[in-house]
């Protein structure tokens, strides 16, 4: 029988992750750096569903557990956009007050 | 036409009543200021305090009241008398919140039913056993924190802060969620016990995906509790925020993340081997660097963020010692976290009467002359800096002599040795605070520092915090081992 095993979603999903990780270390722009954490919520939706898939038809578990998986999912996404909201709403009063978005200049509190 | 009639699930709502308060009072104060959107804030705030003290009364009648329900919601003695934290320490927030916004001049009608939501999802992490409703509280309580650290809104300093503390807050979900992917894929269920389950009849191939998830579940959850090589954001989030949310953030806002991370431990047997040293190391720096840090700081909040490091150190040293030996010893977290929330609060409640020009961070001078201008208060402050030092018959004290022997109970003495130690060293920085209090008042600024019947309130349920619960420690003990 032909097919994709789990482990090729897993990798795809474990290289999005190190992508999103990534690029919130080196990018400097916070607009950039929020789409390389969406980038970490989709790798983690990924995941979610492959494992909900693969243990559902793999190990037999009952569909009440497998449905965790596509739940979970959901929440991720209405929350991931719960956060875009408030994100570009503080990058907006940000920008507001200074006209410049970029991390390196955004440094007033040194820690 | 047939009737269909949807099943309910087997769920008593009463029990979540104090839940539900708070999430209608926070909706009824959107709806009063959409009616006066120009008005002044007291009828947001008078609504939104009653609407917590109704909550706060459904929560202590309902102590005793032991109950789990579709494995998601799971309400014992330990997260009761967290629950009852969360409430006052937000209490106490409003009763500054208000005088502290009119005398800054910063207006955001917001910030109630915003920091009235951020305690519900601090009490919703306190009593769930499933990760997806953990994720859910923990979301609920971070979006609301970031709103309300820029909630001055014409200070860049407060806007620095929501910006960081969004982005960094926002990355550590990420890898909140990654964890919990894996452990998902690991034993199939959501459920915290589920682990428990999954360790009964276990499946070696498994293990990695059960380490992985673990891993970065302590990644993230060390981001959210402060915990020191993810503590970068505490400095700068509390140095630049509202002094009134800082204090909830480095209280009430801590206590939720604290106590799924106990759940956490206390279930995840099955990967101790892995767990306890990354717990053991990451509690020893947080612990070391908080307080090194603190020693050189002129910024009172940056101070108590290295502080409050610290203590999550602290903190996390006892969950070092509760996952390596499962041990029924729930009493030491309520314990810890009841002094140390209170002996912050009231720190930040003076620090929020003394705050001048908020465009600048606050330094220790703003304290100077406090003995002369208001003898109560310089005395308050004395009773909270011993408690956080930990010395005397105070709240915090006992915290850490519980935390100390349960440590050593565990066989863990080595750390217990490092907590004594840091301690001692953290005493130095505490009395910096005290000594600019006793201070003379030379150049500071001149704030009356005139406590209103709001502060006084505050102040009044801080002390009592402190000091109560060293005098009822025999009552509140018993009453808790009957509960639990």
């Amino acid at each position: 029988m032909n097919g994709v095993p789990l482990a090729a979603y897993i990798g795809l999903s474990m290289f999005m992750f190190t992508t999103g990780v990534v690029g919130v270390v080196i990018r400097r722009n916070p607009i950039v750096i929020f789409m390389c954490i969406e980038l970490m919520l989709n790798a983690v939706n990924l995941a979610f569903l492959s494992f909900a898939r693969y243990r559902y038809a793999a190990d037999g578990v009952s569909v009440n557990l497998a449905m965790n998986g596509p739940m979970m999912v959901i929440f991720v996404m209405a929350v991931a956009a719960a956060e875009v909201a408030v994100g570009l709403g503080i990058i907006m009063a940000i920008y507001r007050l200074k006209e410049e978005v970029d991390v390196d200049e955004i440094n007033l509190i040194k820690g | 036409m047939n009737r269909y009639l949807f099943p309910l699930p087997d769920f008593q709502f009463t029990n979540l009543l104090p839940l539900i308060i708070l999430a209608v009072t926070g909706m009824f104060g959107l709806v009063i200021h959409m009616i006066k959107p120009k008005g002044s804030s007291n009828a947001l705030f008078l609504t939104t305090v009653i609407g917590v003290v109704a909550a706060l009364m459904a929560q202590i009648s309902m102590v005793g009241n032991i109950f789990e329900q579709l494995e998601m919601i799971k309400q014992d003695a330990t997260n009761m008398v967290a629950e009852v934290v969360i409430l006052v320490s937000l209490l106490t927030v409003l009763l500054i919140s208000n005088p502290y916004f009119k005398r800054s001049r910063i207006h955001c009608p917001e910030f109630f039913p915003l920091i009235t939501w951020a305690a519900l999802g601090g009490m919703l992490m306190c009593i769930s056993t499933n990760l997806l409703v953990v994720f859910i509280g923990l979301e609920l309580l971070s979006i609301s924190l970031y709103v309300l650290a820029g909630a001055n809104k014409r200070s860049k300093f407060s806007q620095e802060s929501a910006l960081k503390y969004f982005l960094l807050g926002a990355f550590a979900t990420g890898f909140f969620l990654y964890g919990i992917a894996f452990l998902y894929g690991a034993s199939g269920s959501l459920s915290l016990d589920g682990f428990m389950r999954f360790a009964t009849h276990t499946n070696t191939a498994n293990q990695p995906l059960l380490t992985i998830g673990f891993v970065l579940i302590l990644v993230g959850f060390s981001f959210k509790c402060g915990l020191a090589p993810f503590h970068q954001w505490i400095p700068d989030v509390y140095s630049g925020a509202p002094t009134n949310v800082v204090a909830f953030m480095a209280t009430g806002a801590k206590v939720g993340p604290f106590l799924a991370f106990f759940h956490l431990v206390t279930e995840a047997s099955t990967v101790r081997d892995i767990g306890v040293p990354i717990l053991m190391v990451v509690s020893l720096l947080s612990m070391v660097l908080g307080n090194v840090m603190a020693f050189s700081q002129n910024d009172t909040k940056k101070l108590l963020a290295y502080s409050s490091v610290a203590n999550a150190g602290y903190v996390g040293a006892l969950f070092a010692g509760l996952m390596a030996v499962k041990s029924s010893t729930y009493w030491t977290i309520n314990y810890f976290l009841i002094g140390y929330v209170f002996a912050t609060l009231g720190v930040f409640v003076i620090l929020a009467l003394v705050a001048g020009d908020e465009d600048s961070p606050q330094t220790i001078d703003s304290l100077r002359g406090l003995s002369k201008r208001n003898p109560m208060l310089a005395a308050s402050l004395v009773i909270f800096v011993l408690s956080q030092i930990g010395i005397g018959p105070v709240a915090g004290f006992l915290g850490k002599v519980l935390i100390i022997s349960d440590l050593v109970h565990c066989q863990l003495t080595w750390l217990a040795v490092a907590l004594v130690a840091n301690s001692a060293f953290g005493a130095f920085y505490y009395f910096k605070l005290v000594r600019a209090a006793y201070s003379d008042a030379e150049g500071s600024s001149e704030i009356s520092a005139k406590p209103c019947l709001g502060t006084v309130s505050a102040l009044a349920i801080c002390l009592v915090g402190v000091v109560g619960s060293v005098v009822f420690y025999g009552p509140l003990y018993n009453f808790f081992v009957s509960k639990s």
